[in-house]
């Protein structure tokens, strides 16, 4: 699990004026809590907090957080972004010590071409992260799966996994990590195509405007619109 | 064509459509995605046609995944009305969808293929939108 050193400031003012003056310079308003530490909110250089996510470990990434000469062992437990430029928009860290237990999702890795994808199957994968629990010191950074002996119809299921003795794997054994499905027939695919022009009926009323306000909006549908021409005479 | 199997009311106001998607950002199921950088409504018949296009465009290999759902009736007075008289006829059903909001994910393709589908699919919806894959979604700059 890779280490990354991080300078960061303790922040005296909060609210989103603040918060967002802190990143027009440049910075990240985050938080640090957990393990021991009062909650604190601080904030970061943003290239330097990209820079530590792009190691392999990813967002689980172990940083020393360096506030006011005191350091803090930390890892990212969420990072807010904007959902259109993709722009760190605020970091959450949890304090943790090298040998305590912690939870965390690491990325899982199709490893291998299988056998029935090369026949013409599609390969479909349910599940992108393992939530495993280990030592703060064996996060891995990521596990391999290997699909290779995998044919059409076949499921690879997080029981499968090779096990690690450094990590817990918490989900659902019998959860599939990658299937191999058959790919659809041409039969099906015109019938799928078919069926998209079909008009549906109105759906079914629930609730109150069942009693109330069904019957008299079919009425008033069907019943020629009222005064019309009256109104155009007065308007002239 | 999707549209809900119940509803409570027949009609309902317009809405305003301000700000970012709050959820479905990113790219869940798939590999690939579709994502809307502008607001609007999509209806019923726009993402049956994305869906066509896409489903056409990777023949038998590969899924498609709609994460949108057209839940809102909207209404139309008939042609040649004059105005008043209450609120028009329910005539469809649309989605509301604003920026960041990931409308349609693609797997089991590559990633050629998959931007060709998507652009594809993209020429039927009436919003500007965005070929992403699912790390672009995930990562932070």
């Amino acid at each position: 699990m890779a280490e990354v050193k991080l300078a960061a400031r303790k922040r005296t003012s909060t609210g989103k004026g603040p918060a967002r003056q802190a990143r027009r310079e440049g910075r990240v308003p985050a938080t640090l809590y957990g393990h021991g530490v009062d909650p604190l909110s601080i904030d970061l250089d943003r290239r330097d907090l990209i820079t530590a996510f792009h190691t392999d470990s990813g967002m689980n990434v172990l940083l020393d957080i360096e506030i006011e000469g005191g350091a803090t062992l930390a890892i990212a437990r969420e990072l807010q972004r904007d959902p259109v430029r993709g722009t760190l928009l605020h970091a959450d860290f949890v304090a943790v010590d090298r040998a305590q237990e912690i939870e965390v999702d690491v990325p899982l890795h199709l490893v291998g071409e299988s056998t029935g994808v090369k026949s013409g199957g599609v390969l479909e994968q349910p599940l992108f992260t393992l939530h495993v629990r280990c030592t703060v010191a064996d996060v891995p950074d990521g596990i391999d799966a290997d699909i290779s002996a995998l044919d059409i119809g076949d499921a690879l299921r997080v029981a499968d996994l090779a096990p690690d003795a450094t990590f817990t794997i918490l989900d659902d054994p019998d959860v599939p990590v990658a299937i191999v499905a058959a790919p659809i027939s041409e039969e099906e695919l015109e019938a799928m195509e078919a069926e998209a022009g079909v008009e549906q009926e109105a759906p079914e009323m629930v609730g109150e405007e069942v009693e109330a306000g069904e019957e008299p909006a079919e009425a008033e549908e069907a019943a020629p619109p009222p005064e019309e021409p009256s109104e155009e005479g007065q308007q002239g | 064509m999707l549209q809900p199997k119940k509803v409570k009311h027949r009609k309902q106001q317009r809405g305003r459509m301000r700000g970012q998607a709050k959820g479905g950002t990113a790219v869940n199921y798939g590999d690939f995605g579709l994502m809307a950088i502008e607001p609007g409504w999509i209806s019923n018949r726009q993402i049956e046609a994305a869906r066509i296009a896409m489903t056409r465009h990777i023949r038998r290999g590969g899924k498609v995944w709609i994460n949108i759902f057209p839940d809102k009736p909207v209404t139309k007075k008939p042609a040649e009305t004059r105005q008043g008289s209450g609120k028009g006829n329910p005539e469809g059903w649309v989605a509301v969808v604003k920026p960041g909001r990931v409308m349609f994910e693609i797997a089991g393709v590559p990633e050629d293929l998959a931007r060709e589908a998507i652009r594809l699919a993209a020429h039927k919806l009436p919003v500007k939108c965005r070929f992403v894959s699912r790390e672009q979604t995930l990562e932070v700059h």
